[in-house]
């Protein structure tokens, strides 16, 4: 009895997230679905098309270039931006005085709006009077360096700059994660003869699998939803090389005014991540229990 | 012991270049801020000049008091509703029987997949259809919507770890219902969860200016980050940039006080999740 | 103790989350008490105001919105920020409106959205032609047919706004897309006279690269500017010999794969293959091409005369300043320029306050009005109001050297949104050495075929 009134208030309890949440953002992916079978502009009437969209593209290759693009920046975000932050975390770790500071400062990026950020990048890519090529001329180099408008580089330039506000976030996790390792572990690895590269190779970063996972997927997740730098930073450009997911969605609905064909996009980018997401949360899981 | 405070000396002139460089975009861009606005001479020289002119001019430009009172009303209220809402359900999730707890668990964690950009049109025709359009009820509920799919899955780990269930069990043969139980020893425990909630989350909805684009027209409900939007402009134009940076610092001004001063829970905050998730 | 602050907080959280839903839904109930109690004092402004309000009858408080794309910041009052809302005031006291700028991307988006969910803006500015047809056929514009000042604009250009023979804007004036150039660098490679042709224009680039000059930035990092090139190359290479050539585009008599289109692709690609374009273009905005071209670092830019004040400034260099359109015609063949209606203002069908906007509409573009005068003198457009000239003498001195000739309008505006963002997107990859001519016209066609399949 008592049980299933407790029962009843904890799913009152649930009510007012559930609410939110379904309404605000389970329903309108449903009503893209939907939408994402039709050829809606976003305004007006609209006929059922079936499955045309997916057709268009596939066939214009639309789809492929968003993905790749999307995968690489992904990649990029997690590799580098673990890298980095680990490796700081490591130093930080050691016994140093100033690592209060350097905690301090090394987390203000992630402070700043990705509007404001945008534009201080887009001050130091700037060909002609931005911080690289003015650096570059400092030291006598005629090079003008175009990182934003180069099909090679633009797509790792902007992912660049996700993981500069990133690393702040993802090191201060790792810290905390290398905190939490039992120093008797590090002192009985120390005295049966491991080097300090061994206790941090062997020891540190196997007990750290489960932060890992947790800085992995927040960087995954952020990077299949990266918007915002390539909105302000390239607009996709140039051509389409660094055209994610997420920007060609939005460019097909607002520069082009074909909703529907976006929303069938959004269909396959919210099947795609969803896969990607949970087979790399399995892995990193079987690898943490490995470990 | 000698030899360890040398390699010290070292690792920390090592980790202050390198933070030097890291930093770099914004020492050039506080030592541009602070220029007159004709000055566009080379940026490398740093704090060549002194000048409060393009800080007045930005702040004038971005009104800026009015935009921080908008924007710290609006992520107040939805740090206050984000809270009550994770709190209730996360407690709710960690606490149900069978099925039902894991399966909510995973449906909410689901949305963290979703990315507004995918359903844009109908989540603006969804809040206009209630009648919120154009109010600061709008931004604010997606701000709490999309804020809770992380925020409940930390939330719902952190009572599974931290919140012992005999606990919760002896206050019920006490006497206490589920409600008191929950406002009295749950909340109380779960402190650390939601400081992590408040700052995980409410730096973002702080920066965002997406959701209050969409839904805020009016001039005088403009908040600090959209006000950003009107030197988007600028922004491609060298000849601004000294107002542009100035108004990168004005925006940003607030919540770098916030986090010098409330530091500690920056780093706890951060941490929770990550340690108990 | 302790419980007890929490469940004070916890009260205080929970009143506070109810005032802020109510806070969101009360809004209009606020609104309402607000038009209320400010209704007296409306009233008797008005009534010390009375002959210049004469329809002022009611005296309810209305706001209206208007959206305009951002323009570039001045330091002096703006137009649509300052002038209007203020003029508007002095004139109808009761009618407050509320102006949101954004920036064309973020513009295009929030007023679509705006209309989809049935709450567009009241007044707002919109694209001519085909870029209209969407809000058009949605019904989500007034017809404005019947607006007493109609007549007063010209035909022509009132007419870009026209479907089945309904005009559905007020036309704010027109423009050109144009290439302006540095009449001293001009001078000093020994190019005595504007060129007239193709084959004169590439000679003058030559010129130009041999006496040390860049010849022409591009701020191509910002692809729309690639229109600005292309759409002058097109108006002589494509129209000349067929001026309807859009039209039949929808018929499939012709098509962006024909060689008028590749000839204007290619031509225009060659620019950059012969190296007259200024290196790095695709890293460089809009801005920061205007700027290089303003601080003598290239002899040429490809803009348009809405650049009119931008490129006016003064730079790191003085120098006298011009502009012509390009010649993409060969020797002997006929030369067409562009010329083409600016942005339109445009009205929400379902407003709820169309006599207010017909107010504000009314007093704006009657001569003579305060209003009137002040949109006059601060429009970046061409006026094409009858009895009103542009004052600007490089405008007048370019309009009249063209008069002769025929002139075209902006391509796109006859085309399916999205097509010029293809041409756009694809010619970045031109430049960028990875696709050719065929490649962008190719793609134009698909995305042309892809859009009118309904």
């Amino acid at each position: 009895m008592i049980n299933k009134k407790k029962r009843n208030i904890l799913l009152a309890f649930l009510i007012p997230a559930l609410l939110f949440y379904v309404i605000f953002w389970i329903s309108p992916v449903l009503m893209s679905f939907f939408y994402g079978l039709t050829n809606w502009s976003g305004m007006g009437d609209y006929d059922f098309v079936g499955l045309k969209n997916f057709k268009y593209l596939f066939q214009e290759g639309t789809l492929t270039n968003a993905m790749k693009n999307t995968i690489i920046y992904a990649i990029f975000v997690v590799v580098w931006g673990n890298i980095q932050a680990l490796t700081l975390a490591l130093i930080l770790n050691m016994k140093i005085r100033a690592k209060g500071v350097f905690r301090t400062i090394f987390y203000l990026p992630a402070l700043f709006s990705t509007i404001v950020v945008a534009f201080l990048w887009s001050y130091v890519y700037a060909p002609y009077y931005g911080m690289i090529s003015e650096v570059l001329s400092a030291l006598g180099s005629g090079a003008v360096p175009n990182l934003l408008g180069s099909k090679g580089t633009a797509l790792l330039a902007v992912a660049f700059v996700e993981t500069w506000k990133t690393s702040g976030t993802m090191t201060i996790i790792y810290l905390a994660g290398l905190q939490g390792i039992d120093e008797e572990i590090i002192e009985a690895a120390r005295i049966d003869g491991c080097s300090a590269w061994q206790t941090t190779t062997k020891v540190r970063i196997p007990m750290l699998a489960n932060t890992i996972t947790v800085n992995v997927m927040l960087g995954l997740i952020g990077g299949f939803k990266s918007f915002d730098y390539v909105f302000a930073l390239t607009g996709g450009g140039p051509g389409s090389s660094s055209s994610t997911l997420m920007y060609t969605i939005y460019k097909m609905a607002f520069v082009e005014g074909q909703f529907g064909k976006a929303e069938a996009l959004a269909a396959f980018a919210f099947v795609f991540i969803l896969i990607i997401s949970v087979v790399v949360l399995f892995f990193m899981r079987r690898k943490e229990i490995e470990a | 012991m000698r030899k360890s405070v040398r390699k010290e000396i070292i690792i920390t002139i090592c980790l202050a270049l390198f933070f030097l460089l890291f930093l770099s975009p914004i020492i050039i861009a506080l030592s541009g801020s602070f220029r007159p606005l004709k000055d566009s001479s080379s940026y490398l020289n740093l704090f060549q000049n002194f000048s409060l002119e393009s800080y007045g001019l930005a702040f004038d430009k971005m009104n800026y008091f009015r935009s921080l009172k908008n924007s710290v009303l609006i992520t107040f209220i939805s740090a206050v509703l984000l809270l009550l809402f994770t709190s209730m359900a996360g407690y709710a999730i960690a606490r149900l029987r069978g099925k039902l707890g894991p399966f909510f668990q995973i449906f909410f964690l689901a949305g963290m997949i979703v990315s507004a950009q995918m359903s844009i049109i109908p989540m603006y025709r969804i809040v206009n259809g209630i009648g919120i359009g154009n109010t600061i009820a709008a931004p604010i509920a997606l701000y709490v919507t999309s804020a809770l799919p992380f925020s409940i899955f930390l939330y719902t780990n952190f009572i599974k770890s931290s919140v012992p269930y005999a606990l919760e069990e002896a206050a019920t043969i006490d006497g206490a219902g589920t409600i008191r139980t929950f406002g009295q020893i749950v909340i109380p425990l779960t402190k650390p969860a939601l400081t992590s909630i408040v700052i995980t989350q409410g730096v973002p909805i702080w920066n965002d200016f997406f959701f209050s684009m969409l839904f805020l027209s009016a001039p005088e409900k403009k908040t600090l980050p959209l006000t950003m939007l009107n030197f988007i402009g600028d922004m491609e134009n060298a000849t601004q940039w000294n107002m542009l940076f100035a108004a990168c610092f004005l925006s940003a001004i607030p919540i770098l006080i916030i986090y010098i001063f409330l530091q500690r829970y920056f780093v706890s905050g951060l941490t929770v999740g990550a340690v108990k998730g | 103790m302790k419980k007890k602050i929490v469940s004070i907080l916890l009260a205080a959280v929970m009143t506070l989350s109810l005032a802020a839903c109510g806070s969101g839904n009360d809004s209009k109930a606020d609104n309402a008490n607000a038009d209320a109690s400010a209704a007296p004092a409306a009233t008797a402004a008005g009534e010390a105001d009375q002959d210049a309000a004469p329809a002022q009858d009611s005296g309810e408080e209305v706001t209206l919105s208007l959206m305009v794309t951002t323009r570039p910041t001045t330091d002096n009052k703006d137009f649509y920020l300052d002038w209007l809302p203020e003029l508007v005031k002095e004139k109808y006291p009761n009618i407050n409106i509320e102006v949101e700028q954004l920036p064309t991307d973020q513009y295009k988006q929030t007023v679509k959205l705006k209309f989809a969910s049935g709450q567009g803006p009241d007044i707002f500015t919109w694209w001519a032609g085909l870029q209209a047809q969407d809000l058009v056929d949605a019904g989500y514009v007034r017809d404005m047919s019947d607006f007493s000042q109609l007549g007063k604009f010209s035909k022509s250009i009132a007419d870009s706004y026209s479907f089945d023979g309904k005009t559905y804007a007020i036309p704010l004036g027109s423009s050109f897309l144009t290439t302006w150039y540095n009449k001293d660098a001009f001078t000093d490679a020994g190019i005595d006279k504007i060129p007239e042709n193709w084959d004169e224009f590439l000679a003058a680039c030559d010129k130009l690269k041999a006496k040390g000059y860049t010849p022409i930035t591009m701020g191509d990092k910002q692809s729309f500017v690639i229109q600005f090139g292309v759409y002058q190359v097109g108006a002589s290479a494509i129209y000349a010999d067929n001026y309807d050539f859009d039209k039949q585009l929808f018929t499939g008599e012709t098509k962006f794969t024909d060689p008028a289109w590749i000839d204007t692709i290619n031509k225009y690609k060659s620019l950059y293959d012969n190296g007259y374009i200024i290196e790095n273009s695709l890293g460089l905005s809009q801005e920061q091409s205007r700027q290089a071209y303003l601080d003598g670092k290239a002899a040429m830019i490809i803009d348009g005369s809405f650049g009119y004040d931008a490129l006016n400034k003064q730079g790191a260099v003085e120098f006298e300043k011009g502009m012509f359109a390009i010649p993409s015609n060969e020797a002997g063949k006929e030369f067409v320029y562009n010329l083409t209606p600016s942005n339109g203002i445009f009205v929400s069908a379902n407003s709820k306050n169309q006599e207010a906007i017909d107010q504000v509409l009314e007093y704006w573009f009657t001569e003579g009005t305060p209003l009137f005068e002040k949109w006059v003198e601060l429009s970046s457009d061409i006026p094409c109001y009858e009895g009103v000239e542009d004052k600007r003498p490089l405008i007048q001195e370019y309009l009249d050297r063209y008069k002769d000739y025929k002139n075209i309008y902006n391509l796109n505006n006859a085309w399916p949104e999205g097509v010029s963002d293809m041409m756009c997107t694809k010619f970045q990859e031109v430049i960028a050495g990875d696709a050719t001519a065929e490649d962008v016209c190719n793609a134009m066609q698909s995305k042309f075929e892809e859009l009118t399949d309904k």
